[in-house]
Formats: C-alpha cells, structure tokens, sequence
C-alpha cells in the first residue's frame, strides 16, 4: 500500500480505537499472510461475492489501499 | 438523492462494551495491526493484517507472531484465558480499519473450523452494535447468505451499510 503526506494527515483527524504507529512490522510478505490471502483468492474467485443489499446506501469511498 | 446519516460509532453503548480490550497499534501502511495478550502463558503478540484482494475488498489474516520463527500463524492455541477480550480487540480493529476505508468489504476466514467459529463469537458477541452499522453474510456450501447466529459458517464478508 502507498502513504502519501495526505493519506497521514486526514487519518490523523480520524477517531480511531487504536493508535497508529511507526514500529508496527509490515506482514504483507509473510508466508502465512500470503497462503491465507491466496485461499481466499481462490475461493471468491469459485463462490463470487454476496449481492449489496442496500447499494443506494453505500459511500463512494475517496481512498482506497491498493 | 439518498443522504447517508452516519451513526455514532463512538457511542456510550459501545465505549462500555468495548472496556475490556487491548490497545492495539497501527502501521503507517493502515493495513497492520498489533497488540499484545497478556495471561497464565505470557504476552503473545497478535497481528492482523488486511490484504488487498480486489478493489474495496480486502482479505483479513490475523495470527500470533512467533519469536522464534519470526513468522506469523494461526495454528496455535493460545490459552492465554483472553479470547473474548481478543475477540473483541479483532472486532475493533476491523472497526478501524472500515473507518479509515468505508468502501472495503472484509472477509474473514479461518485457517480451520474452530477458527472460523471464533469469528463468529466474534461477531455474535457484538452483534446489537453490528448490526447497527454493518451488513455481514456468512458462507455456507459455497453460498453467502445474511449472517445468522448457531449457524457453522466457512467464511464471513463485512461491509459498512
């Protein structure tokens, strides 16, 4: 995921439960993290997603991680 | 137009039910979480990382870190006599983790069935507060339908109403 100078400071404005860190460890690569993610990979690519049920009600979201 | 009125997640109803938590830390990156549990076995350090999947879909991976190995996983029993305040701690940081990106869907899924029970204490646990900003369904035969409770789900997706 990219982290721009904006991206930190809107969060900051943000009331979060936890408390955001710069020692917190990146796990993207973790072998655990990747077999899981790739299970999952696979079985949304077998059982698709569930319908919205209320779409009109969704918030078009500004920012998204990539 | 359809306007959107945003509840107050910061509610007294769920500051009081959500007392008994870890403070838990957030990357930079807003996709990595950690805490520490504390009990009878020692602190163990949990993380949970979410993982892209596809656009405003996201994967969620939570585990203990092992010293040892350096590595995360989700095989071990803890008993560490802290899951509902894990639990719980998982529920907040999803909670966090849907602030900062309203749009995503979360799908939990255990790496094994008791596993993927514990989510759904997890959600079952807090459901009055759930159910008031989220929309879950639950996987069962390969099928998503609405959550339901005593129901022995394969998988979970969570999204924001």
């Amino acid at each position: 995921m990219r982290q721009s100078t904006r991206k930190i400071s809107s969060v900051k404005k943000k009331k979060l439960h936890g408390v955001i860190s710069k020692t917190v460890g990146n796990y993207e690569n973790d072998p655990f993290v990747v077999k899981k993610t790739n299970e999952v990979r696979e079985l949304i690519k077998e059982v698709g997603l569930p319908k919205k049920i209320k779409a009109g009600y969704r918030i078009m979201a500004k920012r998204q991680p990539e | 137009m359809h306007f959107h009125v945003r509840k107050n997640i910061y509610s007294p109803q769920r500051q009081e039910m959500y007392l008994d938590r870890y403070e838990f830390k957030i990357s930079e990156r807003l996709s990595d979480y950690e805490f520490i549990s504390e009990g009878p076995q020692g602190r163990i350090k949990k993380v949970a990382r979410f993982s892209f999947l596809a656009s405003n879909l996201y994967n969620l991976t939570f585990g203990d870190f092992d010293q040892n190995t350096g590595k995360l996983n989700d095989k071990t029993v803890t008993n560490n006599g802290d899951r509902d305040k894990v639990l719980t701690t998982v529920a907040l940081i999803v909670y966090d983790f849907i602030a900062l990106y309203p749009n995503a869907r979360v799908i939990a899924k255990g790496s094994t069935g008791s596993r993927t029970r514990l989510y759904r204490m997890a959600i079952a646990n807090h459901w009055k507060t759930i159910q008031l900003e989220f929309e879950v369904y639950g996987l069962i035969s390969k099928k998503w339908e609405v959550f339901k409770f005593n129901k022995n789900y394969d998988a979970f997706l969570i999204q924001r109403r």
